[in-house]
């Protein structure tokens, strides 16, 4: 009688009998557990939070000290410079240090309406006739920079970006206009000034 | 069994150990009938496990967790095999056009498993694995196409070719020993 081979494996369900594993599989296969599927997954999620609170708290104080110490000088230059007479130096000074900070690029470009300013404030004469004009124009530089201190705090705050930047910029710009315009200003009354005396005179 | 799952899902190291501690004797039997040595069945092994252990989710509950597990411990196992370059059956398949088949699994009565095993241990490579996943572990030709990457025509194919040669093999045997 022939047999079937389907049958013959059907029937005896594990005849590999004596096929016993090597002593020590089992700490064998918990060593690997470990190392391919490390214990508390949830552990390792906290440590990460971990890690990245310290950062959080590490950049809180950094950004303290980068902040304090700003504003400190800031007073320092506030306090010392009302012995000088004009307002504008007061202003000027503390927009200096701040832009620079960014880049040297900025420095040169802050460095450049600065220095423009500053000479053509310096070159201002200042007599009875265009007093009202001046003071005009000094209200609306002080405007101006205050405008330019809001802008400096938003760097601190938020990091350099394009459009702070570029509205400091802007601001720097406006300033020299205005003080163009004053100029022309002023000569304007001078001349018309001087005509009027020719005329008187004549 | 459900919670043992969950549990080894959740990463619990207990439940992960009493789960391979259940398993694991019957699991190293198929993978030593694959790859013979005692440790390189052990390594596949206890990978299939690991293997098992990050795919929990892909378990479904529609077969039993042990036919799920064996079918990563042998998927397990062809790999190895393929990394030793197993020439497996990378046959045309224009060549298997005819799934020659019948149902003649006939052999002498005077032959015992252990002796089938062995010859079915002596075929060529390309017959060997998918007549051991057909007999031996009773996948049927669609799971065995699945497992070695065939089609379903060349794993019949393969199957009926492995059985005639285990055949002739056999009857050559018993002559040979001159029963």
């Amino acid at each position: 009688m022939a047999q079937d081979i389907r049958d013959l494996f059907r029937g005896d369900e594990d005849p590999t009998t004596g096929e016993k594993l090597n002593n020590g599989h089992q700490k064998r296969f918990e060593a690997r557990l470990n190392k391919e599927l490390p214990a508390r997954k949830a552990g390792a999620r906290y440590f990460y939070l971990r890690i990245a609170a310290i950062f959080i708290v590490a950049l809180g104080i950094g950004l303290f000290y980068f902040n304090s110490p700003e504003k400190e000088s800031v007073e320092n230059e506030i306090v010392t410079t009302p012995s000088e007479e004009n307002n504008e130096d007061i202003l000027t000074p503390e927009k200096q240090f701040q832009l620079s900070d960014i880049s040297p690029e900025f420095k040169k470009i802050e460095n450049y309406y600065m220095a423009g300013i500053n000479m053509e404030l310096a070159k201002l004469e200042v007599n009875n006739d265009n007093k009202a004009l001046i003071d005009a124009f000094m209200l609306e530089m002080e405007e101006l920079d205050k405008e330019y201190q809001r802008l400096n705090a938003e760097l601190n705050e938020s990091g350099p970006n394009e459009q702070t930047i570029e509205a400091m910029i802007a601001n720097l710009q406006l300033r020299m206009d205005l003080l163009r315009k004053l100029k022309t200003k002023l000569k304007e009354l001078k001349q018309s000034k001087n005509k009027s005396y020719e005329n008187l005179q004549a | 069994m459900h919670q043992l799952i969950e549990a080894c899902h959740a990463n619990n190291r207990k439940a992960q150990m009493e789960l391979y501690n259940r398993y694991c004797d019957g699991m190293f039997i198929v993978t030593k009938r694959f790859l013979k040595d005692p440790f390189e069945a052990e390594d596949a092994m206890q990978e299939a496990f690991i293997k098992a252990f990050t795919k929990l989710h892909q378990y479904k509950g529609d077969v039993t967790f042990g036919a799920w597990l064996k079918k990563i411990v042998i998927n397990k196992c062809i790999d190895k095999l393929k990394a030793k370059k197993m020439e497996l059956v990378a046959l045309n398949e224009h060549v298997l056009n005819t799934a020659e088949e019948d149902d003649n699994w006939e052999i002498e009565d005077s032959i015992g498993v252990a002796q089938v095993k062995n010859s079915i241990e002596n075929l060529p490579e390309k017959y060997k694995y998918p007549l051991m996943l057909y007999l031996i572990e009773g996948y049927d030709h669609e799971e065995i196409s699945d497992i070695l990457n065939i089609s379903q025509v060349a794993s019949r194919t393969m199957v009926h070719r492995g059985k005639k040669k285990l055949q002739e093999e056999l009857k050559l045997l018993k002559n040979g020993t001159g029963y």
